[in-house]
């Protein structure tokens, strides 16, 4: 019962947050939702299943592009090409899926890597320019659902609140169903897994499909937040950025994702003030995370948790 | 009901295996002995198909196994345990036990996803057939607890009871007592001959302690550097010179140990 509270208190929190807040900064936690998608995206594929990849930008552009083409240039609407988007972006996570049916951890991440450099000098190449605009890219519709346009960044907040919630609840469903389970198998004891029925081929395919999925639907989602896209949004950067959320807030943890998500969206803008020095702060405290909470933030909370009985009466367990 | 035939394993320039040959009936307990490197564990991981064979034929109930791929196995009805524990030690026992049910989960992934009711179903129906089995062995307790943090031979035993879950005619059980103490191997013992007796389950084990697989198997297949050099009943076996001497060298008796 205590979960239900605590479920029902964060959801009250999420929806009154943008009343206090400046338009800017609700921008700004809208484009943490979608990081949150990405970094679930790859803990599923990473802290799950065990299969490393740094390409997954190329996920997030992907999904942008097919978003937002989808509606400039076949005409179709918002609630068609938006999901069209993820499913797109999941089919061609199966690219990746073929070299890791032969390819180890560290060999599978320079495999991706070379995925995600491939996408981005693709789109900006002149032969398609008409359609993807080069190096400048493209300008993005804004969401319409209906007759109702999203373009306030409240509207647009509470649009991504949604769309981050359902697929939290599926990633969710998935992490903690069978598949979820064969994914960690596979990752631990192969050999045990199969010889208990996991088929390594398939659950390997889910895993990059859903992982991709997840990240194109991202890439939609911050294409229509932003009202533009351009190649440059998706480079190797991007990867590692996506790539830290789930180091930082704890590899194999979904609630740890979110976390890492959200507070290397806002790390930036706390540290714009420091202008030349933001990037040695970014870096220090993607640093201090690393060596004081090794386990991740959530992972940190957890042994919180654990070592102090005055916080196990605070939130019985299985809240 | 199990059967190898001239079965031969080389890796690179060592004979593991050479021309291999024996059945196991059903609802028999044999038991796979001989010293380090007799290719016991090599036997295994053939029949669960982990490695391909350089020559010979493995049949199940008149299948030719060697047209399956390993995760294939299962669904025939022939489940294995590891030397080495095959327990996944991120996950709950309880979580293990339903890997081990893994054959029976068949909703799809989107229903799965979306949390269709049919997969909840499945998910609940399952948790408590494993809960069920625990209970009645007297261990649920021990269903929310980590692996890595139980004790070897609690392990070992869940182990067991996972690959149980997996519905097996023939279970494979690869050194059960090994790291145990008196008291466990007992136990052990008794759990097998129940899984045997009761349930009706075929076993095959490998083991290293003499009195536990003179104690418990109907008949023994003696390994010596990958060849089959006895075969037969305890008291058979351990009167065998060819056995005596690939155990301890020659003029010592093995029922002494």
């Amino acid at each position: 019962m205590p979960r239900y509270i605590w479920l029902a208190v964060i959801a009250l929190v999420l929806i009154v947050l943008p009343f206090g807040l400046k338009g800017y900064t609700i921008y700004i936690l809208s484009l943490a939702g979608a990081n949150i998608l990405s970094a679930v995206g790859l803990n599923l594929l990473m802290g799950y299943a065990g299969q490393v990849s740094i390409g997954q930008a190329a996920f997030l552009a992907i999904g942008g592009y097919t978003s937002a083409l989808f509606m400039t240039k076949l005409g179709l609407e918002f609630w068609l090409a938006f999901p069209l988007a993820g499913i797109i972006t999941g089919v061609t996570g199966l690219i990746l899926f073929i070299p890791a049916l032969r390819l180890s951890a560290i060999y599978l991440a320079i495999a991706t890597l070379g995925f995600g450099a491939a996408v981005q000098q693709l789109i900006p190449l002149p032969y398609w320019s008409a359609i993807f605009g080069g190096h400048q890219g493209i300008k993005v519709p804004r969401p319409q659902i209906g007759g109702f346009v999203f373009d306030t960044d409240w509207e647009l907040y509470y649009l991504t609140l949604v769309v981050v919630v359902a697929l939290l609840i599926v990633s969710w469903n998935v992490a903690r169903s069978y598949i979820g389970r064969a994914f960690i198998a596979l990752r631990d004891k192969p050999a045990a897994a199969e010889a208990l029925g996991i088929n390594p081929t398939r659950y390997k395919a889910y895993a990059f499909v859903l992982s991709a999925f997840l990240t194109g639907i991202a890439g939609a989602l911050q294409a229509h937040l932003v009202g533009h896209i351009s190649p440059g949004e998706f480079g190797l950067g991007k990867s590692i950025e996506i790539f830290a959320m789930v180091i930082l807030g704890g590899i194999g943890s979904l609630p740890g994702s979110i976390l890492g998500a959200v507070f290397l969206t806002f790390l930036p803008h706390w540290l714009a003030q420091a202008k030349l020095l933001y990037t040695f702060f970014y870096g220090a405290a993607l640093v201090l995370v690393i060596i004081f909470m090794p386990y991740g933030v959530w992972g940190f909370f957890v042994r919180l948790y654990y070592r102090f009985p005055a916080i196990q009466k605070l939130f019985p367990k299985g809240a | 009901m199990l059967t190898v035939q001239d079965l031969s394993m080389r890796f690179g320039g060592l004979q593991a295996l050479d021309r291999v040959s024996f059945t196991v009936n059903e609802g028999e307990i044999v038991g796979l002995i001989g010293p380090n490197g007799a290719g016991k564990t090599t036997v295994f991981n053939l029949i669960s198909r982990l490695y391909d064979p350089t020559d010979g034929r493995i049949s199940f109930r008149g299948e030719d196994l060697l047209r399956l791929r390993p995760y294939q196995i299962v669904e025939r009805g022939i489940v294995r345990t590891f030397q080495l524990l095959g327990l996944f030690p991120y996950m709950t026992v309880l979580e293990n036990l339903l890997v081990g049910e893994h054959r029976d989960f068949w909703a799809h992934p989107i229903a799965v996803a979306l949390g269709l009711p049919r997969a909840r179903r499945q998910e609940h129906d399952r948790r408590a057939q494993a809960l069920w089995l625990l209970r009645f062995l007297k261990m649920e307790a021990l269903a929310d607890a980590f692996v890595f943090a139980l004790p070897y031979g609690t392990q070992k035993l869940i182990e067991l009871v996972r690959a149980l879950l997996a519905r097996p005619r023939v279970l494979l059980l690869d050194e059960p007592v090994a790291g145990m103490n008196a008291a466990e191997k007992a136990a052990m013992r008794e759990f097998i001959k129940r899984i045997n007796h009761d349930w009706g389950i075929t076993i095959l084990l490998v083991e290293h302690d003499m009195n536990f697989v003179m104690g418990l198997c109907d008949r023994i297949i003696v390994l010596s550097y990958g060849r089959v050099i006895a075969e037969g009943r305890a008291d058979e076996v351990q009167q065998n010179p060819e056995v005596i001497a690939a155990y301890l060298g020659e003029g010592i008796s093995v029922a002494r140990t």
